[in-house]
């Protein structure tokens, strides 16, 4: 179980969360939704501890991640895709996966991992030698989630996947991510402002507005309440 | 003049440049990684020249063998300096690591070089021995073996750094964090270690061209400055992230100033660098070899 408590962040004066709680049980996908500035993005970097909190608790599996730093979360389990996809664009296809192997308790998985990834995206195998700089968004995007798997996480967060792709590579996307959760056991928070992808595939969601969680339920709860149908679904 | 004479001040031009390439390395590698401009670098070749001569005067150590003392000290006296110095600085945004380093590394400066002078006096140091004057003779152009090391030993060092950079762990995280430490941070990768260690590095290559600088020519505890500064003009031509190219336009450095040498008269020597620079900065200010990466 991944717990972020009352979580409270500011950039210098400006207060952007007030009070943040959510909660992702293993081998569930949650979804995070909200409208653009809404503190999604601060969430998931204070989590991943690129951001200190003023006050609030963030644990994974009993393990306090507050205040610890960025590379020792990611030892324990925890990896973000951010929102620009996190390539090394001067470096290979290849060098980029082999990067993602870098936490300790990836290292000696590394072979297989790669072997999986490039089932999974028979693209990356085509263009390994390929610096990631020059792929096209959607390769970019299986670069940043091949990176990811390679890392063995145990739970992955992804800032807003879905952005600047064309419709049907987000579909694909979405789907292997619900397959990796499905099929692979791996646990995922996913931040959307595409609130109808993301609830198509997430067991549970939260609405964040202004820095504060002001709904959350079950898909078919959110789906059904009328108040976010008309905010975030436009029927 | 004759055919000789020309080729023999080429080739005397490429073999300091390829001291001016080494003693680029460091200071690239740094600013490539770091985003600091360590303006002390000079002063940590002038500490591994000290180190150099005192292991040959007092120990009677060879000074290719003080090497395995010199570079592994400097490299500890990089970790310390990063430790206490640097490592704040890199806390800060991009743009104000550059003056925050500009303005501790002015001050490393005079600090090393005043307690040079306390602790080795201001005289010039060198380093003779049994082989400093030997030259092979080629066709009727001399080529000193000892300054003919400096290219063999920059061959050396590019390509271990370059394998270093392009097939270990480490060398990887190396680039990744010079290409964005935020995504590099994210991917598990130790950001303060890897500073650390490549500031380091860098003074490690620095101590190691200390030693052929006062081996080739002579230490005082003025010398850092102009070796800054060849260093910085160096970066420039060959722009940052590429090994090899930081090396050839260290050569390349050495070759036009003995060109012009041979063209106009020692006098304008220092000034082609100088103007090389200009150039560079106006026309292709990310280097001839910017952007290529390892």
């Amino acid at each position: 179980m991944f717990i972020i408590e009352n979580l409270h962040v500011s950039y210098g004066e400006l207060q952007v969360l007030w009070g943040v709680s959510l909660k992702v049980p293993q081998g569930s996908i949650v979804a995070l939704l909200g409208s653009n500035g809404a503190g999604k993005t601060t969430t998931l970097k204070t989590a991943m501890g690129m951001m200190k909190p003023t006050q609030g608790r963030i644990s994974f599996r009993d393990q306090d991640l507050t205040l610890i730093p960025t590379h020792k979360i990611v030892n324990s389990g925890l990896f973000l895709v951010p929102e620009w996809r996190g390539t090394f664009a001067t470096l290979s296809v290849l060098e980029n996966l082999e990067l993602g192997a870098f936490p300790l308790r990836a290292r000696p998985f590394k072979d297989k991992t790669l072997e999986h990834v490039f089932e999974l995206f028979p693209r990356l195998h085509e263009r390994q030698s390929q610096r990631a700089g020059t792929l096209s968004g959607g390769e970019r995007q299986m670069v940043a989630i091949g990176r990811a798997l390679m890392a063995k996480p145990d739970m992955l967060m992804l800032d807003e996947p879905s952005l600047g792709l064309a419709p049907l590579i987000v579909q694909n996307t979405f789907k292997l991510i619900e397959r990796l959760c499905r099929e692979e056991g791996l646990t995922v928070l996913v931040v959307e402002q595409n609130v109808n992808i993301a609830l198509g595939i997430a067991d549970y969601g939260y609405i964040l507005e202004n820095g504060a969680i002001v709904g959350e339920g079950t898909t078919d709860n959110l789906l059904a309440d009328q108040r976010i149908q008309e905010a975030y679904l436009g029927i | 003049m004759s055919i000789e004479t020309i080729v023999q001040t080429l080739l005397f031009g490429a073999l300091i440049g390829s001291l001016y390439g080494l003693a680029a390395l460091g200071l690239s590698i740094v600013f490539g990684v770091l985003k600091i401009l360590n303006v002390a670098h000079g002063e940590l070749i002038m500490l591994g020249g000290y180190g150099s001569f005192w292991a040959f005067n007092l120990l009677g150590l060879d000074p290719y063998l003080s090497l395995l003392i010199v570079v592994p000290g400097l490299f500890l006296i990089g970790l310390a300096l990063h430790f206490g110095l640097f490592a704040r600085v890199v806390r800060f945004d991009e743009e104000d690591r550059i003056k925050n380093s500009l303005l501790i590394g002015f001050g490393l400066t005079l600090i090393l070089q005043t307690l040079a002078t306390h602790l080795f006096t201001a005289d010039e140091r060198s380093i003779t021995t049994s082989y400093s004057t030997a030259a092979w003779e080629i066709l009727g152009i001399r080529l000193p073996l000892v300054r003919f090391s400096g290219l063999i030993i920059g061959i050396i060092v590019v390509v271990a750094l370059r394998w270093f950079l392009r097939r270990t762990y480490w060398g990887k995280a190396i680039r990744a964090t010079a290409e964005d430490w935020r995504t590099a941070a994210l991917a598990g990768i130790d950001i303060r270690r890897t500073y650390l260690v490549t500031f380091a590095l860098g003074a490690a290559l620095a101590g190691l061209a200390g030693m052929l600088v006062t081996l080739q020519g002579s230490v005082s505890p003025n010398i850092g400055l102009q070796w800054t500064l060849k260093a910085l003009i160096v970066v420039v031509l060959a722009g940052l992230g590429s090994v090899p190219g930081t090396f050839l336009a260290g050569v390349l450095l050495g070759v036009a100033e003995s060109a012009s040498a041979l063209a106009f008269g020692g006098a304008y020597r220092e000034l082609v660098g100088i103007v090389i620079f200009l150039i560079i900065l106006s026309i292709r200010p990310q280097g001839l070899f910017g952007g290529s990466h390892a």
